[in-house]
This record gives structure tokens, C-alpha cells and sequence, in this order.
């Protein structure tokens, strides 16, 4: 993956960001990474509202997005992104303690590029990052333009 | 457990002794067609006399022709070009045909389906004679009647001709098709049809099987349209004031004459008029054969215009006893003290229907309750289940960072002292204590959730205690317990006079406590809070609001905040994510609702609304 991409973590649980951020490094991803802490602020980056910084036209984006956040939940979050027609470009990851196959289905069924389920052991969740870590090295990550409000 | 099949019960006592009835009249019939026999052997013999001579004839003439006269059976001699040769008085009573009448009708007209002349005709021809031919005749008069004949040749007058004996079995006919009537009736009530059409069977059936003019059906519920729409709401003294509320008949069906089941009688207040009199059983059985003069019919000259005879009307009983309606009738003929009784089973049938009825209605209503709070449950357990995994991911996650911290350590100690001091100072004063920080904070959330699913657990296990409660009292001392925090934030608090409300009075304390807590803790500090309580009665409940001029919510977030565990802001205030689920299920258990508008920066409302006190 382009070193330019910035990582987009949208996750409520402090700990679970952190968790993923350590485990990225030890598997060699060092993008820009930034946190949201619910549904809301991810939503005003993107679509660019409030005070809080907001996406910049012609820079790549991923995104890994927790399903259960206050306010705002992921799969409203993955709804809005896949309805926006410059947004849906951008991949989003599921990673969520949710593995409920109704809900799994559901995200695939909107469009999300991976799922990951953050199990409790942590061999496997290191593992699991892992993988995210080569998914985000063989993923064609587009800029997204979408200037129409400049 | 009562179901559907014990309706038909009692239906089935009634048709055994209609059958035990009809086995009755067959014997007398029997013994009449007896008696016919030996008339007709009489007939005969006299016939056959009638040949041994003219002297004999004579001396048997007086005879003959009395028992000719005299037998109660129709007699007919006719040839079978349809001359009439002779017939007796039992005959033209019968069909209402005088000798001269009858020997110049075309006779296919006494017959309601003309081609039975040619069915009875037909069977002489092929076996001589006929037994108990049932048939449907057309009296002279038009009315129509059943009869039944039997024929055989007989040389008369030196004639070939057919005497037939005619019967009229109109009664015992009628009886049995009331008898299958009720029987398809009871069939028909034990399908799976709304009340409604079930009420609407058994109305129509006391119109088509007993011939009523019209019938109908109230059911007792409560009253509707007592301030706005009822007739008699008007009324404020006598003997039509409305005096019970709660218990007012409903009309629900109609036949007959009138098939409407609005207009002026489609609410009658129980204990007035004749119908809500037959509910309080004020009155008793209520007949009368002679609505166009008894007193307690209201409208004489309408009956006596409709050529009303009769009326009768039923109280339905529950099993408990309590009136649960009325079946009302009028008819043009008398009834007999045999239709009351029956009619008087037909109300017990209703009465079991609408009973059935209510119970199925119960057990949907369970059944309702019961899917709700399961997918309550469910949710309950998917959030819980989520919610529990997340601090679990992270205590074992960082206990495994602690470990690959110790590695480090252990691996850097080995290094150089000069080299390894800058990485242990970082592991010891950043990376470890974050460690520690997660692997706490998760074990303390994982405490705080467990607590509150017991505390939640708990909230639908407190025995109810349901009374009548003084809104006013209950909400004042809710206020009393928040007055440092009220007073300490400046907040202006105004509380309105309150309904009263049917509830369990800990339990409410704590839903208004609940939301009071909100109010006050989601106040704007940019203006000065105003928190406003306030109740109106809605038809049976009363509905409580508490308006605060706080922050507001997002339309976006307001079907969130009865989540459990949900909580919109989790830095801004402390809480475990339980109040409003909390109350909203202490209200659910109280049989109220609540609900919550909200505009984002200028404040929320709740909505409790509450089951009034029955007057």
C-alpha cells in the first residue's frame, strides 16, 4: 500500500484503537493513522461538517470501522459512505467483537471491503491484524476527489 | 383452558332434546298415519259394500259420509284425468280448495314446484300407489305449506280413480329444519371467524331459523362515547341516565329488518331502556307477546306499523356470571314458550362465543407481550454479549502487550547501559502503565456492565404493587430528593397539577427520578434551565410530561436512547448506559408508554402516559 494512504479508525473503545495501532506497526504498515471515537465524527470528517478536521480532496483513504459506537453506529456509517458516490471508492473494513453471521452478511451486503471479528484471544487477533496488514498491502486504494463542494 | 369446542355444548343439549322432540312427534305421527289406515280400510270397505247393493249402500251412507267428514285426515278421490270425485272437509281445510274450487284449479298450481305433480303422478303409474309423499304445496290462500300424501287406485262412482289421503306436516317439517338449521349454526360457530362475524351467524340465524323480524346483539364494554357522541349523553335525569361508564352495551350485530349497526342504538347505556334493563337484569326473561300494548315497549305505533307481535331479549352471562350482553328480538308471530327455550339456548351459545372469543383475544394479546419481550431479551443478550467481549479483548490483549513489554525489557537490559536506559524509561514510564491503564479500566467496565444487567434484571423482577396514586404527592417528593442539584444549578422548576394515575408508586418514583436526573444533567450551561412537569388525562390514560430546555438530542439518536448500554456521550457525562432502558421497561410493566420529542439545542420532552383510575 501507498505510504501516502491515511488509515481512518473509527472505534469507540480506546483500548481496541490502540490494540490495533500496535499491532499495524509490529506489521509494518507506518501510514498516517487517525482516530474518531464514534460514528458522528467519522461522518464530519468525511462528508466535511463541523469544526474537527475533514477529508482533503485527491488523498487516499481507508477505513476500519467499528460496528457498535454511540451516536452513530458503523453499519449507519457504512450506509452513508456506500450511498455517496465518491465515498464508495474508498475500502472500508469492518472490524468489530460482533460475529453474528446476520450482521457479517449484512456489511458484505453493503458494500464492506473486509470483516474482521477482533476475537478475545490475542494470538489470534494479532493474527487477524496481521492479515488486515497484508490486505492493506495488496489494496488498490483510489484518491477520492469529490470536489463538488470545494 | 377453555377453547372453542365448549360452546357448542350446550347447542348440543338443546338439539338432543329437540331430537328427543321430534322422535315425539313422529310417534303421534305414527300413530295419526295408524289412525289414517284404519279410516282408509273403512273407506275401502265401505267402497266395496257399495257394490253388494243399493239397499246396503244406503243403510251404510250415513255412516260412511260422517266418518268421511268427521276423520281429520285430507281425503281426495279423484280420477287420474284429474276429475274430482269426492273430498272431505279435513282436505279443504288443508288446502283451503272448496270442491267446486278444487275440481276447476289447474293443478300444477297447488304445488310450490310444479314439476312435483308429475314426480307423485309418475310414481302411482309405476308402482300402483304411494306412500308418505312429502311434498311442498301452495295453500289457495298462497301461503305455503308441506303435506304429505298417500294414494292408492279405488273404484268409485264405478270410476277408476286414486284416493289420496293428504297430511299436513308443515310443523313437523319446520321443526326439522330448525333442528339442521342449528345444527349448520353450530357448525358455522365453531369456525375461526371474527366476533363480529360470528355475532352476525347467530342474528341472522334467529332471523332465517325462527323467523324474527329482526335480531340483534349488544356486547358490554366499556363506555366510548359517553362526553361526545352518544345519544344518550343528553340525558341527565330519569330513568335513561347513563350510570355506568365502564359498562355500556355496544351494538356488534343486526338482521333482518335492519342490518345497520350504527344509528340510535348502537350505544344504550346499561340499565336503561329495555334492552340495557334485560343486561341488568332488571328485567327477567323479558317476553312479551303484545309489544303494540306493553308498557315497556317504547314505541307503540312503530311496532304496530311494522306489525310487530312479539319482542324477547336474553341477558348473556359469562361463567362468572357477569352480564356480557344482550340478544334482542322483535317478530310478527307469538312465541311460544318452545322458541323461548330455544331462543334462551341460542343467548347461551352467543354468550359462550363471545367468551371464546375474549380468551383467544387474551392469549393473542400474550402472545404479543410474550414475542416483545423476547426480542427485548434478544437484544438484551446480543448488546450484553458485545458489550462484555469488548473490555475482554482488551485485558487480554494488553496482558499480552505486558508480555511482549517484559520480552522487550528483558532483551534491552541485556544491551549496553548506556544504550538500553532511553527504551527502558520508555517501556516503564509509557508503554507498560497504558497496559495497566487498559487491563484496569476494561476489568472496572466489565463490573460496571455486570452490575447493571443485574440491576436491570432486577428492575423486572420487583413485585408491583397497583394502586391509584396522587401524581401530585409522588412527583413532589421526586423533586424534594433533587433540590440541592436543583438549586445549585439555578434551575427553574415548575410543576403543573397532575392526574391521578393507576401504578405502582416505587417504581414510578424511580422512572420520574430517572428522567429528572436527565433533565437536570443535560441542561445547556450557556442559558438558564427551565424544567417543566406537566399531565393531561387521553382517554384512558393519563399522560405525564417533562419538558426540559436543555441540550436537546438529535433526531438521528432518538430511537437510540432506550438501548441498554447506549449512551450518546460517553465523555461528557458518567452514567452505565441503563436509565432509559431502565424506565422504559419499568413502564412497559406498568402498561403504559412512553415516548420523546426532542429538538437539538433547545430541549426534550418525555412523554409518560399511564392507565387512568377507572372512575
Amino acid at each position: 500500500m501507498h505510504k501516502d494512504v491515511v488509515i481512518l479508525v473509527a472505534e469507540d473503545d480506546e483500548g481496541h484503537a490502540g490494540l490495533i495501532k500496535r499491532n499495524l506497526s509490529r506489521a509494518g504498515v507506518v501510514n498516517e493513522l487517525l482516530d474518531f471515537k464514534n460514528g458522528q465524527e467519522i461522518l464530519d470528517f468525511l462528508f466535511r461538517r463541523g469544526d474537527g478536521p475533514v477529508r482533503q480532496s485527491g488523498k487516499a483513504y481507508i477505513l476500519l470501522l467499528d460496528i457498535r459506537m454511540p451516536k452513530v453506529d458503523g453499519i449507519q456509517v457504512l450506509e452513508q459512505v456506500k450511498a455517496d458516490p465518491e465515498l464508495r471508492k474508498m475500502p472500508v473494513v469492518m472490524i468489530t467483537t460482533t460475529d453474528d453471521p446476520r450482521e457479517v452478511q449484512h456489511c458484505h451486503a453493503l458494500g464492506c471491503s473486509n470483516y474482521i471479528a477482533k476475537p478475545i484471544d490475542y494470538e489470534k487477533f494479532v493474527n487477524a491484524i496481521r492479515q488486515l496488514g497484508l490486505f492493506l498491502a495488496v489494496v488498490q486504494v483510489p484518491t477520492i476527489n469529490g470536489d463538488r463542494n470545494p | 383452558m377453555h377453547d372453542n369446542s365448549h360452546h357448542p355444548k350446550k347447542m348440543e343439549d338443546l338439539l338432543k332434546t329437540r331430537t328427543e322432540e321430534l322422535a315425539a312427534a313422529n310417534l303421534r305421527l305414527q300413530q295419526e298415519i295408524e289412525r289414517r289406515k284404519e279410516a282408509e280400510s273403512r273407506v275401502f270397505q265401505l267402497t266395496t259394500e257399495s257394490k253388494r247393493g243399493k239397499q246396503a249402500l244406503r243403510e251404510s251412507e250415513k255412516k260412511y259420509q260422517k266418518l268421511f267428514e268427521n276423520v281429520v285426515v285430507g281425503i281426495v278421490i279423484a280420477t287420474s284425468a284429474g276429475n274430482v270425485l269426492a273430498m272431505n272437509r279435513a282436505f279443504e281445510e288443508i288446502t283451503g280448495y272448496s270442491f267446486e274450487a278444487f275440481s276447476s284449479v289447474n293443478l300444477t298450481h297447488i304445488y310450490v314446484n310444479p314439476e312435483d305433480r308429475n314426480r307423485f303422478l309418475q310414481t302411482v303409474q309405476r308402482l300402483g300407489r304411494v306412500e308418505n309423499f312429502e311434498v311442498h304445496l301452495l295453500h289457495r290462500s298462497g301461503r305455503p305449506y308441506w303435506a304429505s300424501f298417500s294414494s292408492r287406485p279405488v273404484r268409485y262412482d264405478n270410476q277408476d280413480g286414486l284416493l289420496t289421503t293428504v297430511l299436513d306436516i308443515t310443523k313437523r317439517r319446520r321443526a326439522e329444519e330448525r333442528i339442521e338449521g342449528l345444527s349448520r349454526l353450530k357448525e358455522e360457530l365453531l369456525g375461526s371467524e371474527s366476533l363480529e362475524k360470528r355475532m352476525k351467524r347467530i342474528t341472522d340465524g334467529v332471523v332465517e331459523i325462527l323467523g324474527a323480524d329482526f335480531a340483534r346483539i349488544w356486547l358490554t364494554q366499556q363506555g366510548d362515547r359517553c362526553d361526545t357522541g352518544c345519544l344518550h349523553a343528553e340525558v341527565f335525569e330519569g330513568p335513561h341516565v347513563c350510570r355506568f361508564r365502564d359498562r355500556c352495551l355496544h351494538l356488534i350485530s343486526s338482521s333482518g329488518r335492519y342490518t345497520h349497526t350504527d344509528g340510535a342504538h348502537q350505544r344504550v347505556p346499561f340499565g336503561c331502556y329495555k334492552i340495557g334493563r334485560v343486561a341488568a337484569a332488571e328485567e327477567r326473561g323479558f317476553l312479551t307477546n303484545d309489544v303494540t300494548r306493553d308498557p315497556r315497549v317504547h314505541n307503540h305505533a312503530w311496532a304496530r306499523q311494522l306489525g310487530l307481535k312479539s319482542f324477547a331479549g336474553y341477558r348473556l352471562i359469562s361463567h362468572e356470571g357477569t352480564p356480557i350482553g344482550v340478544l334482542a328480538l322483535f317478530s310478527q308471530q307469538a312465541l311460544s314458550q318452545n322458541e323461548e327455550s330455544l331462543l334462551q339456548a341460542i343467548a347461551n351459545t352467543a354468550a359462550e362465543v363471545i367468551q371464546g372469543s375474549r380468551i383467544m383475544e387474551e392469549m393473542a394479546r400474550l402472545n404479543k407481550a410474550l414475542e416483545a419481550k423476547n426480542t427485548e431479551l434478544e437484544q438484551v443478550v446480543y448488546v450484553a454479549s458485545h458489550d462484555l467481549r469488548s473490555p475482554l479483548v482488551n485485558i487480554d490483549g494488553y496482558s499480552r502487550e505486558l508480555a511482549y513489554d517484559l520480552e522487550d525489557l528483558r532483551r534491552t537490559l541485556a544491551e549496553p547501559e548506556g544504550k538500553a536506559l532511553p527504551a527502558v524509561a520508555s517501556l516503564l514510564e509509557k508503554d507498560i502503565p497504558e497496559s495497566l491503564r487498559f487491563i484496569r479500566g476494561s476489568a472496572s467496565k466489565m463490573d460496571t456492565l455486570l452490575s447493571g444487567l443485574l440491576r436491570l434484571s432486577r428492575s423486572g423482577r420487583a413485585v408491583l404493587t397497583m394502586k391509584s396514586l396522587d401524581m401530585n404527592d409522588l412527583m413532589a417528593n421526586v423533586v424534594d430528593s433533587f433540590e440541592y442539584q436543583i438549586r445549585e444549578a439555578h434551575v427553574q422548576m415548575e410543576v403543573a397539577k397532575l392526574p391521578p394515575c393507576r401504578g405502582d408508586g416505587v417504581q414510578l418514583n424511580q422512572v420520574f427520578s430517572n428522567l429528572l436526573s436527565n433533565a437536570l444533567k443535560y441542561l445547556d450551561p450557556g442559558r438558564p434551565g427551565v424544567i417543566q412537569i406537566s399531565g393531561r388525562t387521553e382517554g384512558k390514560h393519563s399522560v405525564y410530561c417533562m419538558a426540559d430546555n436543555g441540550i436537546g438530542i438529535s433526531e438521528n439518536y432518538l430511537e437510540k436512547i432506550f438501548e441498554i448500554f447506549h449512551r450518546l456521550d460517553p465523555d461528557r457525562c458518567e452514567g452505565d448506559g441503563l436509565g432509559l432502558t431502565i424506565v422504559k421497561r419499568i413502564i412497559g410493566r406498568l402498561d403504559g408508554s412512553i415516548r420523546v420529542e426532542s429538538e437539538e439545542g433547545y430541549g426534550t420532552r418525555f412523554y409518560v402516559a399511564l392507565p387512568t383510575v377507572p372512575a
